[in-house]
């Protein structure tokens, strides 16, 4: 076998090497945007229950006008894939998601950062920090 | 029984043309393979790694103290003190997990429910960051 040959053969393998670790990282990347969609939909949903009871007067059990006050409840701040943890000041919400797969930083799970401004009804912020 | 095929010179010389090519268009790909691997890499071990559990945190700010991103950590006060320089070369992204991990983190340590904190620039005393009422603001 030819000098040549024996350098196409190190060279392909080379190549497939890098193939196979192109389609890690794709695979990766398709399960990180999974886990930032359910945290997403799950921060939703919290923010809609939040909403609701911030609309009821007091001795209805709501918040009138505030988030202070309301508890999320357990089974949409835990499912299987996502852990939410929150704060809620009168006319704020903070969020903290975090998913199942590594983030981009390869040590912590795929981190969400939410922010709901109550008084102008949207996402102040939500981002992906990790 | 072998039957051996007689190659001409012209013939020889354009099978190590093509050779030639293969070898060059692999070590291309290699090439750009290699480096995406080296810039990935370098994208991950440069980012800041924020534990989701705050019993973890502590040995994150001993980390980031000895990179010179943080200055001082005022619990009490949810003040945190930066570097100008460090903080500027953090993406955007980094920042607000950083000051939503802290606010967090300080919360829990005062035992309040409001995250609240609050960040200064160590040499220009700017506010660069603050979580709270005002919701989340970077600068």
């Amino acid at each position: 076998m030819g000098q040549q040959q024996l350098i196409v053969i190190v060279l392909g393998t080379l190549v497939v090497g890098l193939a196979i670790y192109t389609g890690v990282l794709l695979v990766q990347s398709n399960s990180q945007s999974n886990d930032e969609e359910l945290i997403k939909q799950q921060l939703n949903i919290i923010v809609s229950e939040a909403v609701k009871y911030s609309a009821k007067i007091k001795s209805l059990g709501g918040g009138e006008g505030s988030f202070e006050g309301f508890k999320p409840q357990n089974n949409h701040l835990t499912t299987n894939q996502v852990r939410i943890v929150a704060s809620f000041t009168s006319s704020t919400m903070i969020f903290q998601g975090f998913g199942t797969v590594m983030g981009l930083n390869g040590e912590t799970p795929v981190n969400l950062v939410g922010v709901y401004d109550g008084a102008a009804g949207r996402w102040q912020t939500l981002t992906r920090v990790n | 029984m072998a039957v051996f095929k007689i190659r001409t010179v012209a013939e020889a010389d354009k099978e190590a043309r093509r050779q030639t090519y293969i070898i060059i268009t692999l070590s291309a790909i290699c090439l750009f393979g290699f480096s995406y691997v080296i810039y990935d890499y370098l994208q991950i071990s440069k980012r800041i790694a924020l534990p989701e559990q705050l019993s973890q945190v502590d040995a994150v700010i001993r980390q980031l103290e000895t990179r010179g991103l943080v200055v001082s950590l005022s619990i009490p006060d949810a003040k945190l003190v930066v570097s100008d320089q460090e903080w500027g070369d953090l993406s955007y992204e980094e920042k607000v997990g950083l000051i939503t991990q802290l606010g967090r983190y300080c919360a829990d340590k005062n035992k309040s429910d409001l995250w609240t904190l609050t960040v200064i620039g160590n040499s220009s005393t700017a506010k660069l960051g603050e979580l709270g009422l005002v919701g989340l603001i970077v600068n």
